[in-house]
């Protein structure tokens, strides 16, 4: 896969002649896709990065993280208008690295969404069957990646934005743990669960943008990494019958295969318990609304954004540039958020999911302490229709369960591709303990054994015009 | 469903054109006021519910129309009752997170800082203001 198009990835960026060849290319397969939202692989000149594996790679940003020179909409009317005047430490790291970013992708409004249909601005297709949604709320990263725009693009993953979409489009999505990365420069929607993470269809390259922009930050107080010792990966531990009800039966049969699989490939599998795995939902649900609530309540209309010109005091210039600026998912959000927190519901809501958290994180103690990692779906269905009858916003939100648990925990997951069933990707995840990502990638490495991840018919005639093929 | 068949018995009453004995009195009494209880319980918990949702509103600075607010107030409705779920977990003796990892509080000192990658961004910060005087931004009078 990537190997074979690493050379090709390599060249795009090296002449004037091989831009723009690149951006006919993007321009044409993205009209399909609707994944930029804005794309100028001419805008950032690149670093010279002598020796980095990274050196002229193309990458893309989804558009809530920001970089100087590009827009920042966060997919919202809110937004839109607003031209970033500064770039993201993880994003300055790839740069370093001598990595080009070449566009900004589409997101749900604010990251709020589960299939990128809740952006305010485009709509995206899953480069799998155009019908059907990319996932969200990364779905636009997702997409460029699988339709063989770009070999990865940054995300953020707040409750499974990164994972979803990477198993949706039938890539690796990787969530890294807490605080590894630097939210500074990602928008803030809830900032104690959310981070910045990669997808692409490469796993070395997955793990080398990790490497890359996992540091401290001054500029973010939440960073901090720790050592773990190096120990191979033995045992992984499947969730009990009842936690896995609800999944569709192709991904169904998918789960019963990559656990098969890791058999066959010589792990030892366990059943371990989760018994706060039913909480979960509505303890991420009342912290990520009530920090929403708080985040989105720089967005004024005052000093940047979308302003109703026409309000005749402050007051009412913030409450209708809010109300056209937001849309209606957002809006949802922030008034539960604001109603969990008010005095006399505090104790019962907020405080409550925060007490979920640390029965979640003990959960977690104790499973790695007989395992090494936690297998886990997704989604409980693949990638479903745009404007389908299927999954309304609210089961939408239910179905977050599996991926929620990871950011609530902080722990590291990677989302990694084990079937196409129906014509369509389906993904599982892997989640490990705090800062263990290399254990993610070593066993997913040793997966490829069983299935290789796939890029649907679109990303094949992206690349056709690619010439030769170098090896590693 | 007391309330509505006393009612029921002071409209056929009524309709019946009974002369009001000294009972009967009594019961139309007690069926008034027991209707006007009855609505009265009502409109209350619709007001509350929709008086809930716009003061929420108002304290998250967001300006709500009719058909907004009716939506809304299901749909927030809807996810408060899912999060009503919480209750059935005892997490009483435990501690809220607010953090996935403890730390101390970093400090430095108040001052510029040298290799700084992010100097003086307030030209392009104000760049994004829709109108400016000078280095202010404009808003509409406050009074």
């Amino acid at each position: 896969m990537f190997r074979e198009r690493k050379s090709y990835w390599k060249s795009v960026l090296k002449s004037q002649e091989k831009i723009e060849e690149y951006a006919v290319e993007v321009r044409h397969t993205d009209r399909r896709i609707g994944a930029f939202l804005e794309f100028d692989p001419q805008h950032i000149p690149l670093k010279a990065a002598e020796g980095s594996p990274l050196a002229g790679l193309p990458i893309a940003v989804k558009d809530n993280i920001a970089v100087e020179g590009f827009g920042l909409s966060c997919g919202s009317k809110m937004l839109s208008n607003v031209r970033s005047p500064y770039t993201a430490t993880a994003v300055y790291k790839l740069q370093e690295a001598g990595m080009g970013i070449v566009g900004k992708t589409n997101l749900d409004e604010f990251g709020m969404g589960s299939s990128t249909d809740n952006s305010a601005l485009q709509r995206t297709h899953n480069p799998w069957d155009t019908s059907r949604v990319a996932g969200g709320s990364s779905g636009g990263s997702a997409a460029a990646v699988a339709a063989g725009l770009v070999p990865a693009a940054l995300g953020s993953d707040t409750g499974g934005s990164i994972r979803q979409p990477a198993s949706f489009c039938g890539i690796y999505g990787l969530k890294p743990t807490y605080g590894s990365v630097s939210r500074f420069g990602l928008v803030a929607y809830a900032s104690s669960l959310e981070g910045i993470g990669v997808v692409s269809d490469s796993l070395s390259l997955t793990r080398s943008i990790f490497n890359t922009m996992r540091a401290e930050d001054q500029h973010d107080q939440t960073t901090g990494l720790a050592q773990v010792p190096e120990k191979p990966v033995k045992s992984i531990g499947v969730l009990v019958k009842t936690h896995i009800e609800g999944l569709s039966p192709a991904l169904q049969r998918a789960y019963f295969t990559s656990i098969d699989e890791f058999k066959r490939l010589g792990y030892s599998i366990q059943e371990v318990q989760l018994p706060t795995l039913d909480y979960v939902i509505p303890a991420y649900y009342t912290i990520a609304s009530a920090e929403a609530s708080a985040n989105l309540a720089r967005y004024a209309g005052i000093r940047y954004g979308h302003q109703n010109s026409l309000a005749e005091d402050p007051q009412e210039l913030m409450e209708s540039s809010r109300d056209e600026g937001f849309g209606p998912e957002v809006k949802l959000r922030i008034l539960l958020g604001t109603y969990v927190l008010r005095s006399g519901f505090q104790e019962q809501y907020y405080i409550r999911a925060q007490k979920i958290r640390t029965a979640l994180r003990r959960d977690f103690d104790a499973i790695f302490r007989s395992v090494d990692l936690l297998l886990s779906p997704t989604f409980p269905v693949q990638a479903f229709s745009h404007d389908s009858n299927e999954l309304d916003q609210f089961q939408q939100k239910l179905a977050d369960r599996f991926t929620a648990t990871a950011n609530l925990a902080g722990i590291p997951a990677l989302a990694f591709p084990v079937a196409i069933e129906d014509g369509l990707p389906a993904g599982m995840q892997l989640m490990a303990p705090m800062h263990a990502e290399e254990m993610l990638f070593t066993t997913a490495e040793t997966y490829q054994q069983a299935f290789q991840p796939v890029l649907p018919e679109i990303a094949q005639q992206t690349t056709s015009t690619q010439q030769g093929v170098d090896h590693e | 469903m007391k309330f509505v068949k006393t009612a029921q018995t002071v409209l056929s009453a009524r309709r019946d054109g009974c002369k009001s004995t000294q009972k009967s009195q009594k019961t139309r009494r007690g069926a008034e006021k027991a209707i006007d209880i009855f609505v009265y319980i009502t409109i209350v918990v619709i007001i509350m519910d929709t008086r809930e949702l716009y003061t929420t509103a108002s304290l998250a600075q967001l300006s709500l129309s009719d058909a907004e607010a009716e939506t809304l107030s299901r749909e927030v409705s809807r996810m408060l009752e899912h999060f009503a779920r919480m209750r059935e977990i005892d997490v009483d003796s435990l501690e809220p997170t607010t953090h996935t990892f403890s730390k101390v509080n970093r400090l430095r000192t108040d001052a510029k800082e040298n290799g700084e990658r992010l100097s003086d961004m307030t030209d392009s910060l104000l760049h994004n203001a829709p109108e400016l005087e000078d280095r202010f931004i404009v808003i509409p009078n406050v009074l």
